[in-house]
């Protein structure tokens, strides 16, 4: 178990074996405490000439590589001095998926918290990249004694361990020939999909559009033939970020012939890298095709705002990326994520409740005591000025 | 930017309402005082205010059972020159049910500059009925006000048809700390038992959003040695690094609707 003091991650095909929910106990900080809100539907509107929103929004927080001090489990009291990357504006979320690079990335407690008090789903990433991709491939089918694929239950006892809703199934390897029967992977999908929905209320298992059903990485951009196989196995496809507007219609009508056009969530890549639109503030030209299709959307790495910019100005320029800079929207060439969103209703059908805390500050007060503060910048743990409750 | 502390899970709920630069009343974060945690709201006003009108500061969509909720704000009125207390100004929260255009509740003024707390007498209104909006509003006087003028600090607000202050909630053992012999740092652990079974409390933990399997009527513990706030908690244990000094510990538990419980001490 690869265990970076305040992480769980995994590496390893055995060490995901070798997993058992009996070590959570050491663990306790590293599970959420927090039940997934229940976001009520909003009031109905009345029906206007503009298209529909984007029926959902997934945000794939690929950030920095995962996994960083300010995201532990106890948070950083103190911090080191410097902006800090959170997501504010999770109105407009529905599910986050927590990317990094690790064969099994687990999402830290912190963000599972937040996001469950704000009613966004979490999901955690299954990957599998090149040759060691294919190694661990070589196992991903193997059954326990009772013909069942021992690693689906395992990522489904893990989500419901740590207390989110399902995983991201990237696969950007090919299986080595011997090991692979043709339906076996959608078998294993879709046993993944079950175990997920019984043991996590809610949850999903989303597919990631590369490995197709000629076991080859062969991105296709949108939904195919290649890789609808596994798509009809999964509660969605998170396609890859190279569509043009032929490529959306021609998913769109495949999708449509399934009854599943929302369950497509259409990727754009906030750093550009052959998206539509280039990335950025330019997200808007690709997410109005999508509210045009009709499809989700999925985010990648929407951190952008702040590694572009390594962090200055992050408030403002995260806010000019979601939900405007607070001019006319109308007018303005640069969109918002909002403008082609729908935002949900915050707060549940019989509770509504916000501090308005933003993660992170100068102080911490107790009913409008401070008791936690810093007199100077940045200093070793056992030297800090400490402010006593009166 | 100084940050003395960052916790991903602290974050609350954030305003789903953008404030628009034509707006007349404006909100912001600020970090200069909270009512608990690290930030709260500035309520200002903009330029192009009407004397004697009312301007809106919208801040959240909600879906919140109307019938029977009440509201529940702390809040905090700058403190002002003599001159600059202005007659007849009047602050407060707006909320829009699917019935009612905006219903208007101005915030009892009092002394000012330091954080106070309200709770405004249920809604009574049709057993369908939602709040969808929730906001801010300033009724300005007769005399203009000059723009960024504070109207208003908000530190918390809390909505729900049932008392989310639980009369009786679980009890927090003392707690327990215990060294780990190979690195030097001590384990904090403790429990939260349930001890009210009424109908009341029954109710409260099948709100969704006001129970956790893992921490009951507790969303956060916070650490305390003697009367130094050391971190917050989300689960029944805080790691204590190592080279910190021997504590007198104490956890209180903060409930999801905001109160604070006080916890047992520590052996």
């Amino acid at each position: 178990m690869s265990n970076l003091k305040d992480f769980i991650y995994i590496s390893e095909m055995s060490e995901l074996a070798d997993w058992r929910p009996e070590d959570v106990e050491i663990q306790a900080s590293k599970v959420s405490n927090t039940p997934l809100l229940d976001r009520p539907p909003p009031p109905v509107q009345p029906p206007t000439a503009v298209p529909s929103p984007i029926p959902n929004l997934l945000s794939c927080h690929d950030y920095k590589g995962g996994y960083h001090p300010d995201e532990s489990a106890q948070g950083q009291f103190p911090a080191p001095p410097g902006p800090i990357y959170s997501a504010a504006h999770l109105h407009l979320i529905d599910t986050f998926v927590y990317f990094s690079h690790h064969l099994v990335s687990i999402p830290p407690s912190p963000w599972i918290n937040t996001l469950h008090r704000n009613g966004v789903r979490v999901l955690g990433t299954f990957i599998v990249e090149g040759s060691t991709g294919s190694a661990a491939l070589s196992r991903l089918l193997d059954m326990g004694s009772e013909g069942e694929y021992i690693y689906a239950t395992q990522l489904a006892l893990i989500a419901e361990t740590y207390g989110f809703d399902g995983w991201l199934m990237n696969i950007e390897a090919s299986f080595p020939r011997e090991n692979l029967v043709p339906g076996e992977l959608e078998a294993f999908l879709k046993e993944l999909r079950s175990a997920v929905r019984e043991l996590v209320p809610g949850g999903l298992v989303i597919w990631y559009d590369a490995l197709t059903v000629r076991n080859q990485v062969d991105w296709q951009n949108g939904l195919t033939q290649l890789n609808a196989p596994f798509f009809k196995v999964t509660d969605g496809l998170f396609t890859n970020y190279g569509w043009r507007k032929r490529e959306l219609g021609n998913t769109k009508a495949m999708a449509n012939t399934m009854n599943r056009v929302s369950d497509i969530y259409t990727g754009i890549d906030c750093f550009g890298r052959g998206s539509l639109g280039g990335g950025g503030f330019g997200v808007g030209e690709a997410l109005s095709l999508i509210r045009d299709a009709g499809t989700s959307a999925a985010l990648f790495a929407p951190g952008w705002t702040y590694e572009n910019f390594s962090g200055k100005d992050f408030e403002s320029v995260d806010r000019k990326f979601w939900v405007g800079d607070g001019s006319d929207t109308e007018s303005n060439s640069v969109k918002p994520i909002s403008y082609f969103a729908s935002g949900r209703t915050c707060g549940g059908p019989e509770f509504f409740f916000t501090n308005f805390n933003r993660a992170l500050g100068k102080g911490w007060w107790v009913n409008g005591v401070v008791c936690f503060t810093l007199a100077h910048a940045f200093q070793p743990y056992t030297v800090l000025t400490w402010v006593p409750v009166q | 930017m100084n940050t003395p502390w960052v916790h991903i899970g602290a974050q609350s709920i954030l305003p789903s309402k953008n404030s628009r630069n034509t707006d007349k009343l404006k909100w912001a974060f600020t970090d200069e005082t909270a009512y608990f945690g690290g930030t709260s709201l500035n309520i200002s006003i903009a330029a192009g205010s009407v004397v004697g009108g009312v301007d809106f500061c919208p801040l959240y969509s909600t879906a919140v059972t109307a019938n029977g909720s009440s509201i529940q704000v702390a809040y905090l009125l700058p403190e002002r020159f003599p001159a600059e207390i202005l007659e007849g100004e009047v602050v407060g929260v707006y909320y829009t049910s699917d019935a009612t255009q905006k219903k208007l509740l101005p915030l009892p003024q009092g002394p000012r500059g330091g954080w106070k707390t309200t709770t405004f007498p249920r809604i009574i209104t049709g057993p369908n009925e939602r709040i969808t909006e929730l906001g801010i509003y300033y009724k300005h006087p007769p005399t203009p006000t000059s723009p960024g003028f504070k109207a208003l600090t908000l530190g918390s607000l809390h909505i729900s048809p049932i008392s989310t202050i639980p009369e009786r909630p679980s009890r927090i053992t003392e707690v327990v700390s215990t060294s780990d012999t190979g690195g030097g740092s001590i384990k904090l652990g403790w429990k939260a038992y349930r001890r009210d079974f009424s109908p009341v409390m029954r109710k409260l933990r099948s709100v969704h959003g006001c129970f956790s399997e893992k921490t009951g009527d507790f969303a956060s513990f916070l650490v305390w040695r003697g009367k130094e706030l050391v971190g917050v908690s989300y689960c029944l244990e805080y790691d204590v690094p190592a080279g910190a000094a021997v504590g007198d510990w104490r956890v209180d538990g903060v409930t999801w609707g905001g109160a604070i419980v006080r916890g047992g001490g520590g052996k």
